[in-house]
């Protein structure tokens, strides 16, 4: 998954997250595939970023961990354990901990 | 081994302005700060005469933090746009900047993540009730750290000694900082925040953001005063003489910044986030996650001043 600026998006792009405007109304549903009219609508909202999948830029080919930036994800999941050592008998941390592997999983799976 | 450098750090800090990348022009601004009545006009003319920091202002104003439809090339255009507050905040920015990135590698990250993610904090605290100053709190985020500069330029040894022990003890950096000074990088920071003249509510979340605890009993802080209270009370408005709120907001961007491993401030060893700062803000862990997932995507942004 990744950012990016709703002037780089590509026709065919598939969002990674759903858009969701301020009043709680879903513009459009994650999954959706990105065409020339639905970028258009996407900017009329005033909506100025947009996730989209990532998958085939991210996977190194032939080996079976995925890349970005030259780090792993299994080297970022390690750091994690590391920063977290000083609290990690307590609960509040240990779950924000967990949060933060989730997003960084998410990230490198597309 | 405690060394006693209290008396030199604050000459130190009384000297501040001989630090390279304070330009004048910066500190005639920062004077006016606590000015509200100061014309948007006035800071434009001032401005004129620093041509990087008009080419900054106008890169932040097209930055996504602040996203605006259209693309804005009109120096004047933008100041009206953003409003005092934020050029404020914007100027404190762009005059430590320089200062940082050249003292110590990954502090302008550490502290640029930590005022993006305590501006989306306080943000989403507002909603529809602006009694939190998004502005302020982001500049407090911003300098929180701004008291390691100051003994980084002045005791480089000392410093190195402290991020080294931080390191082998495997210690966050305000505990390793105790075992060798014998004052911290928050009062540093508080001390020359004052002198500089900026307002209490930036110079209170920097002294106490590694000791809320201790503001938080000084101010004898009850169960029932938090965000959620205060916002039912429709017909006061937030005044806080103790910037309880945005020192607790200031505490929790920095353990965030640190959690997810944005920049380095001196240690990677991530502090406790206390319950009293949850129960204050009257958040929850399911906005904390909300919170996360949003600010991750900051790390993409940080390029913005360079």
């Amino acid at each position: 998954m990744k950012r990016i600026k709703i002037e780089e998006v590509s026709e065919g792009d598939v969002l990674a997250k759903s858009i969701v405007l301020d009043n709680g109304v879903v513009l459009l549903s994650k999954g959706s595939i990105l065409t020339g009219s639905i970028i258009n609508q996407i900017k009329k909202q005033h909506i100025y970023y947009v996730y989209i999948k990532t998958n085939s830029g991210l996977t190194y080919e032939g080996a079976d961990v995925s890349y970005l930036n030259g780090r792993t994800m299994e080297n970022d999941l390690s750091d994690i354990e590391e920063r977290f050592i000083l609290v990690s008998n307590i609960k509040l941390m240990e779950d924000i901990k967990n949060i933060i592997k989730k997003v960084i999983i998410q990230e490198y799976q597309g | 081994m405690k060394k006693d450098k209290f008396d030199e750090i604050m000459s130190a800090i009384k000297m501040t302005d001989n630090l390279p990348s304070l330009p004048e022009v910066i500190y005639k601004i920062n004077s006016l700060m606590e000015d509200d009545t100061i014309s948007v006009n006035y800071i434009g003319n001032l401005m004129t005469k620093d041509m990087s920091l008009s080419a900054k202002i106008l890169k932040i104003v097209n930055s996504p933090f602040y996203g605006f439809p259209q693309r804005i090339y009109n120096l004047n255009l933008a100041l009206v746009l953003l409003g005092s507050n934020t050029l404020k905040s914007i100027i404190i920015t762009s005059s430590v900047f320089e200062l940082m990135k050249d003292t110590m590698k990954g502090l302008w990250e550490h502290s640029l993540f930590c005022g993006l993610t305590a501006k989306y904090i306080a943000k989403q605290i507002n909603r529809n009730k602006q009694f939190i100053d998004e502005d302020l709190v982001f500049s407090a985020g911003l300098l929180h750290d701004i008291g390691k500069l100051i003994i980084a330029i002045k005791f480089r040894d000392d410093f190195d000694s402290i991020i080294k022990l931080a390191e082998e003890k495997k210690q966050v950096y305000s505990e390793a900082e105790k075992e060798i000074l014998d004052i911290s990088h928050a009062d540093v920071g508080y001390y020359l925040t004052k002198s500089w003249n900026y307002p209490a509510s930036i110079y209170t979340p920097i002294r106490f953001h590694h000791d809320f605890m201790m503001l938080y009993k000084n101010e004898n802080i009850t169960k029932n005063y938090n965000v959620k209270s205060i916002a039912d009370n429709k017909n006061k408005t937030y005044s806080s003489n103790s910037y309880i709120i945005e020192t607790a907001i200031v505490n929790l961007s920095d353990i965030l910044t640190k959690s997810l491993g944005i920049g380095f401030s001196g240690s990677i060893y991530v502090d406790e986030i206390k319950n009293e700062i949850m129960e204050i803000l009257s958040i929850d862990l399911d906005f904390l996650k909300k919170i996360i997932e949003e600010i991750y995507y900051f790390k993409d942004e940080l390029n913005v001043f360079n």
